[in-house]
């Protein structure tokens, strides 16, 4: 786990700064922003505007959600285009520029959804691209084409938009087809739909006031229902079966129809992975992999697969629970290396006694240095699984610090041990008191995620030339008190048990369904889901529930008008 | 890697052959006389000698050093300093011995930036790579970042706006030694998650029949491309009017207006330019190479080909290689790396210096022609033009080679120019940037994996290689350039690799 760790301006805690930087990585490790230094690039992808030591206050239960417009994610972009393209999605075309929209888009998820800017010539490329294939392979995706291309054309826009197209909606295209010849008209005319905010946009005006609230309309609360849950648009099938729901149940039952669907599970699957910061796991470092005859090529995605893998089966095939999240012991050997890592033979989903859970597994533990950072899987503990806060250090301070303390080879010193003497004091060790502690749990784990008793330490060409004890013992800090924790297992076992992080956990789920920040006014929500968690309700269940309740019907009223 | 033995990539394929949205450029792109920027990039192995290259350093005729201070520097920044090169011009009659008087004509759209570094760098010859990032894909950019600087600035050019050919490669040298399989991929970058290399033409004639091909379609689609644009135009047009109505909607909360305002500002400029841009203009015949084996002639029907794709629209980026060491000159790689150890090493009559005084004087063959020929606005096509020449920043007794490069910037581009600037001992790195910042890429454009920067930054404590490099440039220099080892920490940090040299306008 050597990624890109987000870390967020504002500390939870007064911590002012940390080095964490070419300790552990001093002679062969890693450099800044891998060995526990993020470097300065890393914004937060998805900062929760609530954080679990927020108080869940719940004033108004009926207190609706803020926000009239967000741009779609590039999941749901993507998911929209590729319902509308059929088949043709698959043009080498097609997959060229939507390849283009998920590169330049990789963290438009969550939180962070509403707080990029607009970039219309990053649409305007990518639709163009697309607008062109359809053009070209019209008969394909419009119906009636190419006998009335035209009226394909208008129902593509239908679909697109998930609603009637509007009398001056018409009146556009139409004059598309008067003025320009057969193909290129179509090419125009998919262009504007694709581009219009009618489809890139996910807006909620509402019908009815009444008081402080907006009621959406039909259409609008299945839009809500089915991007959370499926990332996808809402078909006229969904929207017809919201309008006759009656009571929360039926929409609870729409719900628990959508998440299991394929779209679903996909959709889910891939906000798991975005909150569990998968999109960056590395192959793990060449030296190690070496040594232990191991092909690296690969497994990276191994990994991710592997732990996808054990969601999916958890969450839905085995109604897993928050703390099963934590403490469940099935791996998924996808293949020969994993297999060997976790000790058993390749195959589908066995039991474990070394992995299992979300940080005994590889996708959780490989890493690009020999040494595997302390402060790196710390950090991914603290500000994932515990949504924490920790400031960024001051270059200076860790140049001072690094030069008061010479080098600390790691043929003499652990890696504990190097990064306990380079963090022991102020201002470092305000933030590093706690992230250490979580770090030295991971100890008993190496590079390439196999369990490890000691540390061994090589040269530059590879040659072992020393070893170390692990400690994987520590007091970490959680729920706001010190707890006494003995390797991933206690670590495990603490967060399955910890307010914190099962208040984290409902934060991001609100966040990464919604594709927006939590707001106060979620704190109902937020305080039932908590209280879903802390019975054991399903992880499948809390899904849901961040969808289902008062909220989906409506919006605010405030702030609008000009 | 997949190897790709195309140079002329997308031509006569059906969906590029009627460029979308030509005239549509975001506004960093275009150049302030509304025409879009191109952007050529020149690279060569074994070049551009410091001693000989730098303005101001070395009187060649009577191998003295000029006093260092007899014409001052201005701080530009915390890290560079920079001076006028029409005041080095005038005390000297010219910047150096291979930046000769061919030159002068230029100095005002020329920056020659000095102390760059590439301690970054992991190999001897791939080094090199600093030549143009645009030769080596596992050496200057670290192994999965490789985005050669080319290929991301055609990347940029072809979302904005596609042109029928993405970049034009030109390698004249097909019968290189050394290095084969590497050296003639001139470009590099990832395409669906695999490394993807492109070379350059084997003939001349190849490449120019090829691009008389691309030629004829190009000009039969300039019709059916004008009636795109207004096609265009006319979704934006409607687009723009649906922003604005969601903006202007009674329900939309006051936050979401401020995002919906910013959307109907961009879309609303692309409307614009699309209204300011001319018509796309025709290309005329290309010729055929010469006969015999005179490569000077051949670089000149090669520049001629060159100019007119840029001015015609087939293209906006072009990666160019120049390897030949005079108008007879040598291919044998080996001969040119015993000059490369030895500058009083002579190949065919000819020294190091004399070598790249003579691709020198291609490089300003290339802006002569450059600046006497239109561009899509009547403009001389210069002056939209970003052309740098990089070159092999070398170690291991290549003493000489490295530590400058040459830009050549249009008025209407995002460069100051005019000035040699001394770097600080910043990595090359920050060269490129520059450069790609100038052609209208940001850092979102330039950092596709996300990380900072461009290119490789290994810290030169971690291997003896890097220091190496230090060690030897060190010791050679004469007084007035100054590398500081101990300076490389500060530019490893994230904010310095992202900042470009302080002449960005």
């Amino acid at each position: 786990m050597q990624r890109s760790l987000p870390v967020l301006l504002l500390g939870l805690f007064a911590c002012v700064g940390e080095i964490g930087g070419s300790g552990a990585g001093d002679v062969m490790g890693p450099r800044v922003g891998e060995d526990g230094v993020p470097g300065d690039t890393m914004l937060p992808p998805d900062s929760p505007s609530l954080r679990p030591t927020d108080e869940r206050a719940c004033d108004d239960p009926a207190a609706p959600p803020v926000g009239s417009v967000r741009p779609r994610t590039t999941g749901e972009l993507v998911a929209g285009l590729e319902g509308l393209l059929g088949p043709v999605a698959q043009d080498p075309d097609v997959v060229r520029s939507l390849s283009l929209l998920r590169r330049d888009r990789p963290d438009n998820v969550g939180a962070a959804t509403t707080q990029r800017d607009y970039r219309a010539d990053d649409l305007l490329s990518v639709m163009g691209g697309v607008a062109q294939v359809v053009a070209r392979r019209a008969d394909e995706v419009l119906v009636e084409c190419p006998a009335d291309c035209r009226l394909g054309a208008l129902d593509f826009a239908e679909r697109a938009f998930g609603r009637p197209l509007v009398e001056g909606e018409v009146a556009d295209f139409d004059a598309l087809f008067a003025d320009f010849e057969s193909t290129l008209a179509i090419e125009l005319a998919v262009l504007r739909t694709l581009l219009s905010p009618s489809f890139t946009e996910h807006v909620v005006l509402g019908a009815e006031e009444e008081g402080d609230r907006i009621r959406l309309r039909a259409e609008e609360v299945a839009a809500r229902l089915s991007l959370s849950l499926t990332g996808t648009p809402p078909d006229q099938a969904l929207i017809d079966a919201v309008a006759e729901a009656g009571d929360a149940a039926a929409l609870t039952e729409l719900a628990s129809t959508l998440i299991d669907t394929p779209a679903g599970r996909a959709h889910i699957a891939q906000l798991l992975r975005h909150w569990l910061l998968l999109d960056g796991i590395p192959e793990p470092e060449a030296t190690v992999a070496e040594r232990a005859g191991v092909d690296r090529a690969g497994m990276s995605e191994a990994a991710s697969e592997e732990l996808m893998r054990f969601l999916d089966d958890l969450i839905f095939e085995r109604d897993g629970t928050f703390a099963d999240l934590f403490l469940d012991t099935m791996v998924y050997p996808v293949d020969a290396r994993l297999a060997e890592t976790f000790g058993v033979p390749v195959g589908e989903r066995t039991e474990s006694a070394s992995h299992g859970g979300i940080l005994r597994r590889p996708a959780t533990l490989q890493a690009t240095s020999p040494y595997p950072s302390v402060v790196v899987r710390g950090l991914f503990v603290r500000h994932a699984l515990l949504c924490e806060t920790i400031p960024m250090p001051d270059d200076a301070v860790v140049a001072d610090r690094l030069d008061e303390l010479g080098e600390l080879s790691p043929a003499e010193y652990s890696q504990r041990e190097i990064i306990t003497q380079q963090t022991a004091e102020l201002p470092c060790a305000s933030c590093h008191d706690s992230i250490n502690p979580t770090g030295f749990a991971f100890e008993g784990f190496d590079t390439l995620g196999r369990v490890r008793d000691v540390q061994e330490v090589y040269d530059a060409s590879g040659a072992l030339i020393a070893t170390h004890g692990v400690d994987t013992t520590g007091s970490v800090l959680i729920d706001g008190a010190l707890r006494p924790v003995d390797g991933i297992e206690g670590l495990a076992q603490a967060l399955a048990e910890s307010t914190q992080a099962q208040r984290c956990f409902t934060t991001r789920m609100v966040e990464l369904t919604r594709q927006r920040p939590s707001t106060p006014a979620d704190g109902c929500v937020l305080r039932d889901l908590d209280a879903l968690v802390a019975e054991g309700a399903s992880v499948r269940e809390v899904l849901v529930q961040s969808v289902v309740n008062e909220q989906l019907l409506w919006r605010a009223a405030e702030e609008t008008g000009r | 890697m997949k190897s790709r033995r195309a140079f002329l990539r997308g031509a006569g394929g059906v969906a590029l052959a009627i460029p979308f949205l030509p005239s549509v450029m975001g506004r960093t792109a275009r150049a302030s006389d509304g025409s879009p920027t191109k952007f050529i990039q020149c690279a060569s192995f074994y070049s551009l000698p410091r001693s000989t290259t730098e303005p101001g350093y070395l009187d060649y005729e009577r191998l003295t050093y000029h006093e260092d201070g007899a014409i001052p520097w201005q701080s530009l920044d915390a890290d560079t300093r920079g001076r006028s090169l029409r005041t080095v011009v005038e005390r000297f009659g010219s910047l150096s011995y291979v930046l000769n008087g061919r030159w002068n004509r230029h100095i005002d759209r020329l920056n020659v930036t000095q102390n760059l570094h590439g301690y970054f760098q992991t190999d001897l010859h791939n080094t090199s790579t600093a030549i143009s990032a645009s030769v080596h894909p596992d050496g200057y950019n670290r192994p999965g970042r490789p985005y050669s600087a080319d290929w991301l600035v055609a990347r940029k050019f072809q979302r904005e706006a596609p042109s029928l050919i993405d970049t034009l490669r030109v390698n004249l040298m097909p019968d290189w030694v050394c290095c084969a399989d590497k050296n003639l991929a001139m470009s590099y970058g990832v395409v669906d998650g695999e490394t993807q290399t492109y070379e350059g033409a084997e003939t001349l004639n190849h490449l120019l029949a090829e691009l008389q091909g691309a030629a004829g379609p190009a000009d039969a689609g300039a019709e059916v491309a004008r009636r795109a644009n207004e096609g265009r135009r006319q979704v934006l047009n409607a687009v723009l009017g649906d922003y604005r109505r969601l903006r202007d909607h009674a329900r939309i909360d006051r936050a979401d207006r401020v995002r919906l305002e910013q959307a109907v500002d961009q879309w609303a400029d692309i409307e614009r330019s699309i209204v300011a841009a001319p018509a796309p203009r025709s290309c005329s015949e290309f010729g055929a190479a010469p006969g015999g084996l005179n490569f000077r002639e051949q670089h000149e029907v090669a520049m001629d080909m060159v100019v007119l794709a840029l001015s015609c629209g087939l293209t906006r980026t072009v990666s160019y290689y120049v390897q030949h060491l005079g108008d007879s000159g040598l291919t044998d790689i080996h001969s040119v790396h015993g000059a490369g150890h030895d500058s009083r090493t002579h190949i065919d009559g000819k020294g190091l210096d004399e070598m790249a005084r003579w691709r020198s004087d291609r490089i300003a063959d290339l802006c002569d022609r450059l600046a006497d020929t239109d561009d899509e606005f009547g403009r001389p096509l210069l002056e939209s033009t970003i052309l740098q020449f990089n070159h092999e920043y070398s170690t291991f007794g290549h003493e000489q080679l490295g530590f400058i490069n040459v830009t050549v910037a249009g008025e209407g581009t995002g460069l100051r120019t005019g000035l040699q600037i001394d770097a600080g001992g910043a990595p090359v790195n920050r060269s490129h940037i520059t450069n790609m910042m100038a052609a209208g890429l940001t850092l979102e454009d330039i950092e596709l994996d996300g990380e900072a920067g461009f290119g490789q930054y290994l810290d030169p404590g971690e291997d003896g290689t890097s220091r190496d490099i230090w060690n030897h440039n060190d010791s050679w220099v004469n007084g007035h350039r100054e590398y500081r080892y101990e300076r490389v920490g500060h530019f490893l940090r994230d904010a310095e690799r992202r900042k470009a040299l302080p002449i960005l306008s």
